[in-house]
């Protein structure tokens, strides 16, 4: 799989880098979602509101937004990929989530038991990405003490329902370190009932550290720490003398040798990021069949709440 | 024969195989000749007989105003029915059978996309936009074979062996235009092109030998209803350019370990001799070199979706050649299994034929649906798949 080449540090340094773009870290980007978003659900019509609203709506909706690289950019391929997404859309409710919520997937699976070749599988969202129609997610969650991850494509239509669990935020855009984490963090109970929040609320940030396992791990995960916060590494185990030298490095709160260039890379950040009067253009296309459908999915949820 | 004034080489007279003695008149070439150009690939040099495209910007800079009445001036010229000058063109008729061959597309390559089909497989699409094409002209063959090129063609190459490459089917050629484009950038010799179907010159050009049936009046649009969904089609393009580059990605070389005592050698194409008796390297030795850049043919690709409004067709396959918004030549197919007629499998629809022959004409793109999806690929307007 894709995701699985390339590696971590180069992936989350291109997110810090479209993070920074958006100005603000992932801590201070849930608090600015507070200030201006939509809050599906709002019905509050206010231009002004609107407007600046819809911003927010390449977190709520980032597969809309094409890949930055202008050798693969199309204005007519893009706007056909997005007419597509919509019609999925009209089929399927693809709700709004976040890395670190709990979903649920039903999805056909030939080699299924069930009669109906069916398949729910539940877990914890560790990353999404990809663009247009061909927008992932990977979902973690333990089976019998055994890790487990499946990757589903958003716009596939053999993907038949999405529901979303817990609508929350994490401290990091993404969370392969749940592999070398204890399983209880990536468990999330296969009955479990859809938690709604209020409406109008604002989708909250789960601050957990998690505690990652004695090594050997995954990937090296003491150079990552400037770069994610949502893990801590224990010290009372036996670590290489040059990797204990890193880590007081890096506790002592400087960044890695990467981070500190990034940081005044202006061109890398406007190579990975759509400009915002391009994105504006986008919302303005899209933005009001994607509030209509939102409104009649309510509707539709509340009817059901009433029966 | 040259007739030259001060080294530049005005006109080429030359004696045809029919013997007739043609004059050439050489003002507007590319470049006279191979040794005075600065085009370092021979292959990549153009022949002395192509008229010269981009015109020179001149040196003294219009006023608004004469550009104000240029460009009315154009819209003038170019607006409007287009030449009726003649009887519109009687419309031929399909014949199966293989004597029926008709002209192609220009498409711009605008990306990829994934499509899925009904039994839950997912392929891969290349997007092809049918960009602004019209037919530029029709050249009979006779025409062709009275030219220099085509009286060369005809020249047997041995005293007893006739030329095999002529189909007596092939009654002409059909250029096809894409892109219209501002006629002050190009030459006017560029733009006389064009005269035969009365439109502003076009960006890409492409010719396609066609039968007697296929023949289509110059200035007529070719849109996406060219084509229909679940034919095969070929496209024609150049490939990406790669540069120079060593053998293992030019020839698929293995290299050498990375370890183990190897010095310097990891990427290298190791020995090229073959031993004392030959005691020279093999011609076509395979080496480094430039790769890339070459016109390619890839033959049966499937149409399994088509965007009639927007002229989009969705082809099977990520790797049709060239960037995306390069132009590619798109055409019936010509494999033996794929094409019209190896088509004869009941229920699919295809055993007629192309739908419209020997082209979409405008009063037929008034029956045509926005959008057609091949009956195997799943459309998104429908519910999701329970297979």
């Amino acid at each position: 799989m894709l995701h699985g080449c390339l590696s971590p540090l180069s992936r989350s340094l291109r997110r810090s880098c479209s993070l920074s773009t958006r100005a603000f870290s992932i801590t201070q980007q849930a608090c600015q979602h507070q200030e201006n978003s939509y809050q599906l659900g709002n019905e509050d019509d206010s231009t002004s509101r609107k407007e600046m609203s819809r911003r927010d709506y390449r977190f709520i909706f980032p597969e809309f937004l094409p890949d930055p690289n202008p050798e693969w950019r199309n204005a007519v391929r893009e706007r056909l990929e997005r007419k597509d997404m919509l019609e999925r859309r009209e089929k399927i409710e693809i709700p709004e989530f976040y890395v670190g919520s709990y979903l649920a997937v039903t999805a056909f699976d030939k080699n299924s038991p069930h009669p109906n070749k069916m398949s729910r599988f539940v877990g914890i969202c560790i990353d999404r990405g990809g663009t247009g129609l061909r927008a992932w997610f990977i979902l973690r969650n333990s089976i019998e003490g055994q890790g487990v991850e499946f990757m589903y494509h958003m716009y596939n239509p053999t993907v038949l329902k999405i529901e979303v669990l817990r609508l929350e935020q994490r401290l990091d855009e993404e969370l392969y370190y749940l592999r070398d984490a204890p399983l209880e963090y990536s468990s999330v109970p296969f009955d479990m009932e859809p938690e709604i929040l209020p409406e109008g609320s604002t989708v909250p940030v789960n601050t957990k550290v998690v505690p990652l396992n004695p090594r050997p791990w995954t990937q090296n995960w003491e150079r990552f720490q400037d770069l994610l916060s949502g893990y801590s590494l224990h010290n009372p185990f036996p670590t290489p003398g040059k990797i204990r030298k890193q880590m007081r490095w890096m506790a002592e709160g400087n960044d890695g040798w990467q981070l500190q260039t990034l940081k005044f890379d202006l061109m890398r950040d406007y190579r990975n990021t759509v400009p915002a009067e391009e994105q504006a253009q986008i919302w303005e296309e899209v933005a009001d069949k994607l509030e209509a459908r939102d409104k009649q999915m309510r509707r539709v949820a509340t009817k059901r709440a009433f029966i | 024969m040259l007739a030259s004034v001060g080294g530049a080489i005005l006109s080429r007279s030359l004696i045809c195989a029919n013997g007739l003695q043609v004059e050439i008149i050489a003002s507007s070439f590319h470049t006279a000749s191979t040794l005075e150009s600065r085009i370092k690939w021979r292959s990549r040099h153009k022949p002395f007989w192509h008229t010269k495209k981009l015109s020179k910007a001149e040196d003294d800079p219009l006023t608004e105003e004469n550009q104000t009445f240029i460009k009315q001036y154009i819209d003038k010229k170019y607006s409007g029915p287009l030449k009726e000058e003649f009887a519109p063109w009687a419309r031929g008729k399909y014949e199966p059978g293989g004597v029926s061959k008709r002209p192609g597309v220009l498409a711009v390559k605008i990306g990829i996309q994934p499509l899925w089909l009904k039994n839950g497989k997912q392929i891969v699409t290349t997007m092809l936009h049918i960009q602004d094409n019209h037919v530029v002209k029709y050249t009979p063959r006779t025409a062709f074979e009275d030219s220099y090129m085509g009286s060369k063609k005809l020249i047997p190459k041995y005293t007893t062996v006739k030329p095999t490459d002529v189909n007596p089917n092939m009654v002409g050629f059909v250029t096809v235009g894409a892109v219209t484009t501002d006629p002050q950038k190009y030459t006017k010799d560029y733009c006389g092109l064009f005269s035969q179907c009365g439109l502003a010159p076009k960006r890409y050009l492409a010719r396609f030998p066609v039968t007697e049936n296929a023949v289509i009046q110059p200035g007529t649009p070719l849109t996406a209803a060219h084509f229909r969904p679940g034919q095969f089609v070929d496209v024609f393009g150049r490939t990406m350019e790669r540069g120079f580059q060593g053998v293992m990605k030019r020839w698929g070389f293995h290299g050498m370990p990375a370890t183990h005592g190897v010095t310097k050698s990891h990427r290298r194409g190791g020995t090229i001799g073959s031993g004392r008796q030959m005691s020279r390297v093999w011609p076509g030795k395979k080496m480094p070199g430039h790769v890339g850049g070459d016109m390619r043919w890839m033959r049966g690709l499937r149409i399994w979706r088509i965007n009639y409004e927007e002229n989009v067709l969705y082809v099977s396959g990520c790797a049709i050649m060239g960037k995306t918004g390069s132009v590619v030549q798109v055409c019936d197919t010509i494999a033996k299994a794929k094409k019209w007629d190896a088509l004869t499998k009941e229920g699919e629809g295809l055993v007629d034929g192309p739908r419209y022959f020997p082209t979409a004409y405008p009063d037929d793109q008034e029956k045509v649906p926005s959008e057609e999806y091949w009956h195997t690929v799943h459309n998104f307007k429908e519910e999701s798949l329970k297979l």
